[in-house]
């Protein structure tokens, strides 16, 4: 699939480049250095310097192949894959009318208020977009989306409709745990109202989920003898995830408050819901944008499938409660960070930022962590 | 007396910043009917826009950063700082859902451009003003 779209952009681009040699070539940049003074690692940062784990380079390259139809690629070399060059956005947007746009091939999923220049560090004020919010494994999708906007009595609006595939290998979770997820029949519908210096805007969307991870199906292959059904229902196997997310935002460019917040919900699996939320708040001074951002994941879900588990035999159940427990205790999460942040406006292509993170877990305090980070960003 | 001064020194100031803000005026070809406010400017140059009261389609010109009148049309009729309205825009262009408009460099070349297009905006300084541009009261 990776490789059609390669080709696919390769020859939209040559095409585009012999019909009127217009290809737009933009880029940015991340230059992110960290240190944590946790025993782990807060948010993959370690307690040594670190330059790699939020850097990225990324190039966009745009033409248009007739007036209506344009073709977009984006590279982006993360620092996190040791700077290995990958095409993560390629597609085609053919524009239906001055409202309408419709897109294919692997685009941003339009989940939040970020999400579509979530990469893009110069173009907002924080480092990285919050974690508890941004941080998910489903990011981009490879199929098709439109986008309709209009202008209407001082209001303009975007609703937007998504349909594809999610696959994303090698999901990082937490402790030292990854996944292997994939997202069919994915839709996701979004609308967006903005009036000056007011924004409001909601997203829905669901996906026929499977997330695999080698421990948890290790666990459950050896109950499943015993309770099938229950080893069924704690699969996360080709089961319905919702995704909820709201946000409101108010921006007069001498301040800014906004909030968001999203919820992940996977009823008939191990995983818990995941309730993720950020106020943030700042003012522009000159050049200098300081900022504070409260941020909170709360995956703290009442243990399921306990009722499944009483009704089994008295051996049965003393035998695999440990297991049916454990594999849900695992993925709980409950924890919440302050943000304190500084953006200072070098130029019209780059900004320096500073950033101290505090970092609380309310599940377990040994985790309690402190992180600062240097940035700059770059666009040309 | 004291006050006279004070009412003095404040005209002055009005005075100097009026004339600050009235360098930069807005300038479209004289072919170019379509009724334009600040408002319908800034639109036009934050891309929301594509098009004049007339239906034609609206082709924004901007002038690089390193042209003082873009700072002041920048914070005058955009009403942002430049750092800012570049952010908007890498926004848009990393989304796929703008392009920013042109950059020239420089009063002469930004006024030869709308003298050639029908559908082009773009700012001057008011003492670059020529007949070859309509220039639209916006401040």
């Amino acid at each position: 699939m990776r490789h059609l779209h390669k080709v696919a952009l390769a020859t939209a681009l040559a095409l585009s480049a012999s019909a009127n040699a217009d290809v737009r070539v933009n880029g940015f940049a991340n230059l992110v250095a960290g240190y944590s003074d946790t025993d782990s690692s807060l948010f993959d940062y370690e307690d040594s310097v670190d330059f790699s784990t939020d850097s990225l380079f990324a190039l966009q390259l745009s033409g248009d192949i007739t007036d209506k139809l344009t073709a977009t690629g984006q590279i982006v070399a993360r620092g996190a894959d040791d700077y290995k060059a990958d095409f993560e956005w390629a597609y085609l947007t053919y524009t239906v009318s001055d409202n309408l746009d419709i897109s294919a091939g692997r685009l941003r999923l339009p989940l939040f208020l970020y999400s579509e220049s979530l990469d893009v560090g110069y173009s907002y004020h924080w480092i990285t977009a919050p974690n508890p919010v941004y941080s998910i494994a489903f990011n981009n999708i490879d199929g098709v989306k439109a986008a309709y906007t209009g202008y209407a009595g001082g209001w303009d609006y975007t609703l937007t409709a998504s349909y594809g595939v999610i696959n994303t290998p090698d999901f990082a979770l937490d402790a030292g745990q990854t996944a292997d997820i994939k997202g069919d029949n994915t839709i996701l519908v979004s609308a967006e109202i903005v009036k000056d210096a007011f924004r409001a805007r909601v997203a829905y969307g669901q996906a026929k989920a499977t997330l695999t991870v080698a421990a948890v199906d290790q666990i459950l292959a050896s109950f499943a003898p015993l309770a099938p059904e229950l080893a069924d229902s704690l699969a996360f196997n080709d089961d319905t995830g919702v995704f909820y997310g709201a946000s409101i935002g108010y921006d007069n460019f001498d301040w800014f408050v906004a909030a968001e917040y999203t919820l992940n919900s996977n009823d008939d699996t191990f995983f818990p819901d995941d309730h993720a939320y950020y106020i943030t708040a700042g003012f522009r001074q000159g050049a200098w944008t300081p900022s504070i951002t409260w941020q909170k994941r709360d995956g703290e879900d009442e243990l399921k499938f306990l009722d499944q588990l009483a009704a089994l035999p008295q051996p049965i159940q003393e035998a695999i409660a440990p297991a049916v427990m454990g594999i849900q205790m695992s993925q709980l999460e409950n924890w919440n960070n302050w943000t304190l942040g500084l953006r200072y406006d070098w130029s019209t292509q780059t900004a320096l930022k500073a950033e101290f993170i505090t970092y609380e877990d309310d599940l377990d305090d040994s985790n309690d962590a402190n992180l600062i980070r240097f940035a700059i960003n770059y666009v040309f | 007396m004291l006050k006279t001064f004070k009412v003095t020194m404040a005209s002055a100031m009005l005075c100097l910043s009026a004339f600050s803000y009235s360098q930069v005026v807005v300038v479209v070809n004289p072919a170019n009917d379509a009724s334009i406010d600040a408002k319908t400017v800034q639109r036009i140059f934050l891309g929301k826009e594509k098009k004049f009261s007339n239906g034609n389609a609206a082709i924004p010109i901007n002038q690089t950063a390193d042209n003082s009148v873009r700072a002041q049309f920048d914070e005058s009729i955009v009403g942002r700082s430049s750092s800012q309205v570049s952010a908007y825009w890498s926004k848009l262009v990393f989304t796929g859902k703008g392009v920013p408009p042109e950059e020239l460099s420089g009063d002469a070349a930004v006024i030869e451009a709308i003298a050639n297009n029908p559908n082009a905006i773009g700012y001057v300084d008011a003492a670059s003003v020529t007949d070859a541009v309509k220039t639209i009261p916006v401040n």
